[in-house]
């Protein structure tokens, strides 16, 4: 039988294996408590599957009727990048966009919804490492985030039937990139988030320009003058929505995407060490102002 | 077991509404609060000890210092001898706490999820998590309501709730950041008596601030009151009215009419100060520290000064820890813990 005030408190100090496995305990933990929260919601499973096609929806309508396959519009155009029409290069990105957002709002949003009620302040004082509250977060949603995935791809193949050309190991190596390539953005965002209050604002800008526009998204870089191209080329997923491109629509191996697979994983390990770095500094500073409970 | 030492802390406050210029540019206007001046604490091993002072006297920064949710500017914090700021891991492994009341635990989760979630956090085995929680949930008087969602529950539930989830690893201290606001006083008794029970029968040491005063006195083992961050008096309930000097509190209970009782007591040669001043439907009611505590009593009824004023009652009356507050500040304390000149 459990004996209060006999059994704990007076534990010797973890070493580092204990830390270790405390890490990815915490980490599981938060994970576990997300989803349970989150699954409260009645809404989740139609804005996890439904919403986000429905948000690229009228894109992708907009684009095949314009300048979809064999429309004189623009066919020719993507036709000669290499890829069948304006849908099968618009689906990917914009899936790709609307998944980031997602993860924003999982990730860097419910931290700071945390913030405000309180319990954010209440977990830090419980939890050893102070990013495993992230961590446990990012986990969390890579499970919903294969439900999104696989709605939206069945509702965009029922409806407007893009080319996919898939090459399997091409594609997934691609998309955990994409994934933890966005993890370690929104692990940025979400430590910059300690300061800034206006933070939703941030996450439109970020999601609606450099995502939809910057990194080429809806249309292809090459459209940029040459000094934007070069600007765009610093953001990782200008990269990957052209891996992406490549291993779904066109079947590129990832042999042929060597150079790609290098510079998305650097910045991916820049993002990520950025944030640890950054999470450490906000938090300092937070409990040197005292911001963590200002809401 | 808590040791606090030339603790001091200020911060940058917002004021006024800068214009949209700053605002864009992300530069408020800015004033400089002082939170905590140089503050000093001992609190041994299964004391129950409180901070009572008004709203920002400091109590929630010290706090908050001690829970490693801020740095100090100045000063050594420590609990059980670890340094808050250079060892915080080992002081939140040690600490239970319950800061922002019911805000902090999930209410889109159930009483006993909460308590699963925390004690996982704490890396506790799940079938000593399992015993802990049962235990613990019959203290807080939750066990019958542990499945359901605390969305459902009152204001006191999720406070004790709040209480349960921090002792779930049992802590050896308890920081509690008042507890008892927004209960009903049934729920303030039940918690005053949970908190009792934990120290007198578990030997955790509770640091509680309050700024209610029964509270303080009821629960207390010792006690700091502290005022726009400092310190301005410390001892045990008894020790601190002591200090106002035993049968020097009169309380007078006046009729209200034209006669301007006030004002006659605070130039009264014998009254040294006006504590504080009620009033009910009828009657005023004052309560002064005289000058002369041996004929304290006599010397305001004998006095002509009162002819105009219909007394009804003059009493010694026993120093409570507001005349303390009041005759160390000038100040009281209101109901929802701001402060008002007397």
């Amino acid at each position: 039988m459990f004996a209060p005030y006999k059994t704990a408190g007076a534990a010797a100090e973890p070493g580092f294996v204990d830390d270790i496995l405390s890490y990815v305990r915490d980490s599981l933990t938060i994970a576990k408590y997300s989803i349970w929260t989150f699954s409260r919601y009645r809404s989740w499973f139609l804005n996890l599957a439904i919403g986000p096609f429905l948000a690229i929806a009228p894109f992708v309508f907009l684009a095949d009727t314009l300048v979809g396959q064999g429309n004189p519009l623009g066919g020719s155009y993507f036709d000669d990048l290499g890829y069948s029409g304006y849908v099968g290069f618009l689906v990917v990105p914009l899936m790709a966009v609307n998944l980031s957002n997602t993860v924003f709002s999982w990730i860097s949003g419910l931290i700071r919804q945390e913030q405000y009620t309180g319990t954010l302040e209440r977990v830090l004082v419980t939890v050893q490492f102070p990013s495993t509250l992230f961590i446990g977060r990012a986990l969390a949603h890579s499970l919903y985030m294969f439900i999104f995935v696989a709605a939206t791809l069945l509702l965009v193949s029922i409806w407007v039937r893009p080319d996919f050309n898939i090459n399997p190991v091409a594609g997934i190596s691609v998309v955990v990139l994409h994934l933890l390539a966005v993890y370690g953005m929104a692990f940025l965002l979400s430590s910059a988030f300690l300061r800034i209050t206006d933070s939703w604002a941030v996450q439109t800008v970020l999601t609606r320009t450099l995502l939809a526009i910057l990194a080429g998204a809806t249309f292809p870089i090459t459209l940029f003058p040459t000094w934007l191209q070069i600007v765009a080329r610093v953001f990782p997923f200008t990269w990957i929505f052209d891996m992406e491109r490549r291993a779904l629509l066109r079947s590129e191996t990832v042999g042929d995407m060597t150079l790609d697979f290098a510079v998305v994983i650097a910045m991916t390990v820049v993002m990520w060490a950025a944030g640890f770095v950054l999470l450490n500094r906000e938090l300092k500073h937070t409990r040197r102002t005292g911001m963590l409970g200002r809401f | 077991m808590i040791e606090i030492a030339g603790l001091s802390k200020s911060f940058n406050q917002n004021v006024g509404r800068p214009s949209i210029w700053r605002r864009i540019a992300g530069r408020p206007v800015t004033r400089r609060v002082t939170a905590l001046k140089e503050l000093n604490l001992k609190i041994g091993e299964g004391e129950f000890f409180s901070l009572l002072g008004p709203n920002g006297a400091g109590k929630t920064t010290a706090i908050r210092i001690l829970c490693t949710l801020l740095l100090p500017d100045a000063g050594v914090c420590r609990v059980a001898q670890h340094d808050v700021v250079k060892d915080a891991r080992a002081v939140r492994r040690m600490i239970g706490v319950s800061i922002r009341g019911e805000r902090s635990v999930n209410w889109k989760l159930t009483g006993r999820q909460n308590f699963e979630y925390f004690a996982s956090l704490y890396g506790l085995p799940v079938d000593h998590a399992r015993d802990a929680i049962k235990i613990i949930a019959e203290i807080v008087e939750l066990a019958d309501r542990l499945d359901d969602y605390v969305e459902t529950y009152s204001m006191g539930m999720k406070q004790r709730l709040a209480i349960g989830v921090s002792l779930v690893h049992s802590p050896r201290v308890l920081l509690l950041d008042e507890p008892t606001i927004g209960l009903d006083p049934n729920g303030g008794r039940a918690l005053r008596a949970l908190l009792k029970t934990l120290v007198r029968g578990h030997g955790v040491t509770v640091l509680y601030t309050t700024h209610y005063m029964h509270e303080a006195e009821e629960l207390s083992d010792r006690l700091a009151i502290i005022n726009n961050g400092e310190k301005v008096i410390e001892g045990s309930p008894s020790q601190v009215r002591e200090t106002l000097g035993d049968g020097r509190v009169v309380e007078l209970q006046v009729a209200r009419n034209d006669f301007d009782v006030r004002k006659a007591l605070t130039d009264h040669p014998a009254v040294e100060e006006l504590l504080s001043h009620d009033s009910s439907s009828t009657l005023d009611i004052y309560r002064v520290k005289t000058r002369d505590e041996m004929a304290s009593v006599a010397t305001l009824i004998a006095d002509d000064r009162f002819s105009g004023a219909d007394i009804k009652s003059i009493n010694q009356v026993r120093p409570s820890l507001e005349d303390v507050f009041v005759s160390l500040t000038g100040s009281t304390i209101t109901e929802n813990g701001d402060v008002r000149t007397v």
